[in-house]
């Protein structure tokens, strides 16, 4: 499940990033709405970015104009995620994928309830490559409850096969989470949109500019 | 994360859904009922307090109905395997000797689902939020907004971000048909389709109570007995309605009329909608042509004032 939430922000990132660092979306933006102006992004926006995927692809729809700001993340899966979010600045992105259980009772430990289940992310796009972190964080609240948890691992990604722009293509990301783990992103864009299919995940995710 | 499977488990609690009105109308002398959902935000303080998802019967019966009869099998296994352990951990003279959550195995159940469940467990979220403490909960078209909650209006900037938020009923589809059999055919034949589809997650109709006593008995009753195990194990009250039976009706964090009429069929959808106006209705049209369909509300409609 972890790798799969990695893959999800990864997935998300990969094309939020280079959308908005290459300024390559382009086409007519589907825009159904008008965007938020709540939040605490620069560039609250004008245009209606919206990701999203089935199964294990997702896709992320760009409007004409990308924006930096923060974006909204769902996701439908058996871990479906809580209240999660991204801040886009140039090609940097920084966020937060909250599991489904922060702030519930632990099923598995009657008396803890947890308090923090999340995995804060930083990552930076740049050309053909893909790097960060993620900080996972897991702490419980409540009478014999398991050890609080925090370690960091490390992601990195490269472009194996472009496509016909800047995010098109093959990418290869290395999740080193105690011993390193690849998967292959693919990552297809058409008419202002963009797709990526993860080859292990089945986590289904979507994004949305505020 | 263990909160999915107990949604799944819970598969029994209590609730419908919707959609707007302006579309193709089927006959222009007549007039379609407003009949959808609607939002009610507010703004929560952080950190975001976490409710338990709130089952209604037709999201229960949609679901049960959608999974192939492998997966209901799998289902099956893994509910009656919860269903052990729940009673063993309610029964004075027996131990459950296991560590863990009784639930586990329906969280594997669910991280391999069909993507009907996964639709179906973020539908069950009493509300959607974003990380800012902006929440929306969803409310029957027309229905009054719950206390302190102001209703989002289609002409409101937020209301694109809580149809995304809200997505499983933000983009959903109701169907009328011109009488109950096609409805019921188009349910049959949009079922058969949902397997294929990249958009259709499941389908609900109100034969589906009937239905599932007959092609889903077994599991159906697996599902009421794990709720009842889970709540006398947790210490929740066991009698609290959740009726399967039908004439119980949905609770009142239901987002469904009280039922589904026996004209209607929704259609509720994979998140890949999210990103593709049209492309369900086109898939509804294609699956069960014959059928109305109420546009989404908010959706580009030609002439629409969005």
């Amino acid at each position: 499940m972890l790798r799969a939430a990695l893959f999800t922000v990864a997935a998300v990132l990969v094309g939020a990033c280079f959308i908005n660092g290459n300024g390559q979306a382009q086409g007519d933006a589907k825009d159904n709405g008008n965007g938020n102006g709540s939040g605490n992004g620069s560039g609250n926006g004008n245009n209606n970015n919206v990701g999203s995927s089935s199964g294990s692809s997702g896709f992320v729809e760009t409007g004409e104009t990308p924006s930096n700001g923060a974006w909204d993340v769902t996701a439908a899966a058996g871990d479906a995620i809580g209240p999660s979010e991204f801040v886009l600045t140039g090609d940097t992105a920084n966020g937060s994928i909250v599991k489904r259980g922060e702030g519930l009772p632990d099923p598995s430990f009657r008396w803890c309830t947890v308090t923090k289940d999340r995995n804060e992310f930083q990552l930076r796009a740049s050309g053909n490559s893909l790097s960060g972190s993620f900080t996972i964080t897991t702490t419980w609240d409540g009478f014999n409850c398991p050890q609080n948890q925090l370690r960091t691992v490390t992601v990195s990604g490269k472009r194996t096969a472009p496509g016909k722009n800047a995010l098109d293509g093959t990418w290869t990301l290395t999740i080193d989470d105690g011993g390193s783990v690849d998967a292959t992103l693919r990552v297809a864009t058409s008419a202002g949109s963009v797709s990526a299919t993860s080859t292990s995940s089945q986590f289904a995710f979507a994004a949305r500019l505020r | 994360v263990k909160r999915a499977h107990v949604a799944i488990a819970a598969l029994v609690v209590c609730g419908g859904l919707a959609l707007a009105s302006r579309t193709r109308a089927p006959s222009k002398s007549e007039e379609l009922p407003e009949l959808g959902f609607d939002f009610c935000a507010s703004r929560v303080a952080l950190p975001i307090k976490r409710e338990e998802a709130a089952w209604s019967h037709p999201l229960v019966f949609g679901l049960l109905l959608a999974l192939s009869p492998n997966d209901a099998r799998r289902l099956s296994t893994a509910v009656e395997d919860a269903n052990h352990r729940w009673e063993a951990r309610t029964n004075p003279f027996t131990e459950d000797l296991e560590d863990g959550d009784p639930d586990d195995v329906l969280a594997k159940w669910l991280a391999d689902a069909p993507a009907a469940a996964r639709t179906a467990v973020t539908a069950a979220k009493p509300r959607f939020c974003g990380a800012d403490g902006w929440c929306v909960r969803v409310v029957a078209r027309g229905s009054a907004c719950p206390t302190g909650l102001e209703r989002v209006s289609i002409a409101d900037r937020a209301y694109g971000r809580a149809r995304f938020l809200a997505w499983p009923f933000g983009h959903a589809l109701w169907l009328r048909a011109r009488t109950p059999a096609e409805a019921a055919g188009a349910a049959a034949a949009l079922r058969a389709h949902a397997g294929e589809s990249e958009h259709i997650a499941f389908v609900i109709h109100a034969g589906d109570d009937e239905l599932t006593r007959t092609t889903r008995g077994d599991l159906r009753d697996a599902l009421v007995q794990h709720e009842i195990l889970r709540r006398r194990a947790s210490g929740d009250d066991p009698d609290r309605p959740f009726r399967v039976d039908g004439d119980g009706g949905a609770t009142s964090q239901s987002a469904f009329p009280s039922a589904i009429g026996p004209l209607d069929v929704v259609v509720l959808p994979r998140l890949s909608v999210v990103d593709r106006p049209g492309a369900l209705e086109a898939e509804v049209h294609a699956a069960a042509p014959g059928v109305v369909v109420l546009s989404e509300r908010g959706a580009p409609v030609e002439g629409g004032g969005r």
